[in-house]
């Protein structure tokens, strides 16, 4: 199994390393000094477990969970100096979660309770004390969401904010953003999780669109509207979907 | 030696409605006790009281001399008699007493006039020659009755003073104590030791001592505001020494100190809160590396302290107050300790970051 390990403070990561080498089970694949870095990291290797710092400068460990997709999430084990929301917010979702300085016997718990998990769930499906956590950042901490977008070999983030609209592609899924398009390897459903539901509106079971973007919205048979984005884009809302544009016009 | 701090004046011997009663209340206690020696004196002597004349011509008496009150207090503020420089405010105030009687009498001479024209009264030059002992001995006890209640008032103001930075002295120390014990500091700072141990016990040990050693520090009861640069200096390198390897390559503390500036006495604990907001600025708020300069260049009278780091300085800072509690208390006890010899400026640091500057008047501890 394949752990990633996101810490600022070269020492914190390397006492996990130093952990972690005495299970055979698992396998570092990369050591990140800071959100982005993660990112990347999650993206290229597609790890089973992840060791998440809390605290971190510019993106901390929260706004790395909040960019994640959330329907490949991997298992995480939260690391924490001290942070009283932190706690709390661990505790309220039952999440795995270590503190500074580690103790041993505490991370083999933790160790030996993933692999439970692991071996239990088999498929990538994220685990739903993880997703309440989720739910509960955004309400109360949402952070800025990045979009890891994997091109050939290059890797790269699309800032939500510059996202105009978001259409299906069997398992992918289509990001239209300032005139160009990228595929990521993430559902609508994960997607719809993931962004601020202020902002994004899913409208079809196969699109997403930006309010911002939204050049006019007309009324069409059956309470579905068509949306007229600011580049010209057209789609048909399903009736599905059109409260949440209804709610818009009020 | 410098003019003293001006010091505010008592709020008996300022204008307002309730000072002026008070002190006409105290002239009028003072005349009515010279009308009641004289009638008794009068009695003694089998003489008859005349109560009209006798009232009146004490009262005048009197209020004529407290009418000087404002004049005195004024003249109070302005030359008051000290220590220093009584060479010269004395004969001032000999002259303006002697010069005041004339103008009293001839105030005093004008109402009996008006008030009791039937009464025999002397001519000014009479009054003057025969009262002027005694007018000056009620003069110079006026003088030093406002000389008391400014000379009390300074006193209790002094007091407080002390009482005040003593206070921000322990603050001080506790918002040190608060940067060593911040649990993100002190958590991380343990995490750093005990993956030491397993690799490198020496580095370890260092470590620990490190902290030790600054907890003692910081713990230990802080008896003096000031203490010599050098020592703030040695607590400081504890601190950045862990910092450094927490955050390993990431971060580059530089000193540049001055010849002499060691020997500088500086505020007990001013430095870690600035060396402590950049690194926080600098380093701990993005991803990069950084580097912090703590400079300190002797003066002929003050001592220039700046604490630079390269972070991304004042523009990204709307999210957290720049002009955080350390700062403040910083700026109180300087304030104190100084008064206006002493600043402490936040400003761009060239190349962006921010850069903190810190002016020290040369002192030895009082």
């Amino acid at each position: 199994m394949r752990a990633v390990v996101v810490d600022d403070e070269p020492l914190a990561r390397e006492r996990i390393r130093s952990l972690l080498a005495g299970d055979q089970a698992f396998e570092l694949v990369a050591e990140c000094g800071d959100g982005a870095a993660a990112l990347e990291a999650i993206t290229i290797h597609a790890p089973d477990l992840l060791f998440l710092d809390v605290q971190m400068p510019e993106m901390d460990g929260f706004a790395v969970l909040q960019s994640l997709p959330a329907d490949s999430l991997p298992a995480i084990v939260f690391v924490t100096a001290y942070d009283e929301y932190a706690f709390k917010a661990f505790e309220v979702n039952a999440v795995d979660y270590l503190l500074k300085p580690l103790e041993p016997e505490r991370f083999q718990a933790a160790l030996h309770r993933v692999r439970e998990r692991l071996d239990r769930r088999g498929t990538a499906e994220a685990e739903p004390e993880l997703r309440a956590l989720l739910a509960q950042l955004r309400a109360e901490r949402p952070a800025p969401v990045r979009i890891v977008v994997r091109e050939g070999e290059r890797l790269f983030f699309v800032r939500a904010e510059e996202v105009d609209w978001i259409d299906a592609a069997g398992n992918y899924a289509r990001l239209h953003a300032r005139g160009k398009t990228h595929l990521v390897r993430e559902t609508m459903k994960s997607l719809e999780t993931r962004l601020d539901p202020t902002t994004f509106v899913r409208i079809h079971r196969s699109v997403i669109v930006n309010v911002d973007r939204i050049g006019s919205l007309e009324p069409y048979f059956h309470g579905e509207y068509v949306v007229t984005m600011k580049d010209g884009t057209r789609f048909t809302s399903s009736r599905s979907h059109s409260e949440r544009l209804r709610s818009l016009l009020r | 030696m410098p003019p003293a701090p001006p010091a505010s004046t008592p709020p008996l011997l300022r204008w307002s409605w309730s000072s002026v009663l008070i002190i006409w209340a105290i002239w009028t206690a003072l005349a009515l006790l010279s009308v009641g020696g004289a009638a008794l004196t009068f009695r003694q002597i089998g003489r008859p009281i005349e109560w009209r004349w006798l009232l009146t011509s004490r009262l005048l008496d009197w209020y004529t001399c407290a009418l000087f009150t404002p004049l005195f207090i004024w003249m109070a503020r302005r030359r008051p008699i000290e220590r220093s420089g009584w060479g010269r405010t004395v004969p001032l105030w000999l002259a303006l007493t002697s010069v005041c009687i004339i103008p009293k009498y001839a105030l005093f001479l004008a109402l009996m006039k008006l008030l009791l024209p039937q009464s025999h009264m002397p001519t000014l030059r009479e009054m003057v020659s025969q009262s002027f002992v005694i007018e000056s001995m009620v003069f110079w006890a006026l003088i030093g009755v406002i000389h008391a209640v400014v000379y009390y008032y300074r006193y209790r103001e002094r007091e407080m003073e002390a009482v005040l930075l003593q206070g921000q002295l322990a603050e001080a120390r506790l918002e040190a104590l608060g940067a060593q014990l911040h649990p993100h500091f002190l958590f991380n700072t343990l995490q750093g030791i005990s993956t030491l141990l397993h690799r490198d016990p020496d580095a370890a040990d260092r470590m620990l001592a490190r902290l030790s050693d600054l907890l003692r520090r910081t713990l230990r009861r802080a008896e003096s505001q000031e203490v010599p640069l050098g020592d703030e200096l040695e607590t400081l390198d504890n601190y950045v020494a862990i910092q450094q390897v927490r955050f390993q390559d990431r971060l580059t503390v530089e000193k540049v100190i001055g010849p002499g500036a060691e020997e500088v006495f500086v505020p007990h604990f001013v430095l870690q809160p600035l060396v402590e907001n950049a690194i926080e600025h600098g380093i701990a708020r993005r991803a990069g590396a950084g580097r912090i300069t703590i400079a300190a260049l002797r003066n002929d009278d003050h001592l220039e302290l700046s604490v630079t780091d390269d972070g991304s300085g004042l523009d990204h800072s709307n999210d957290f107050p720049v002009e955080g509690i350390g700062l403040g208390n910083t700026r109180r006890r300087l304030a104190a300790l100084y008064g206006e010899r002493a600043a402490l400026t936040l400003g761009p640091a060239p190349g962006g970051g921010l850069r903190v500057d810190l002016v020290v008047p040369l002192r030895r501890p009082g």
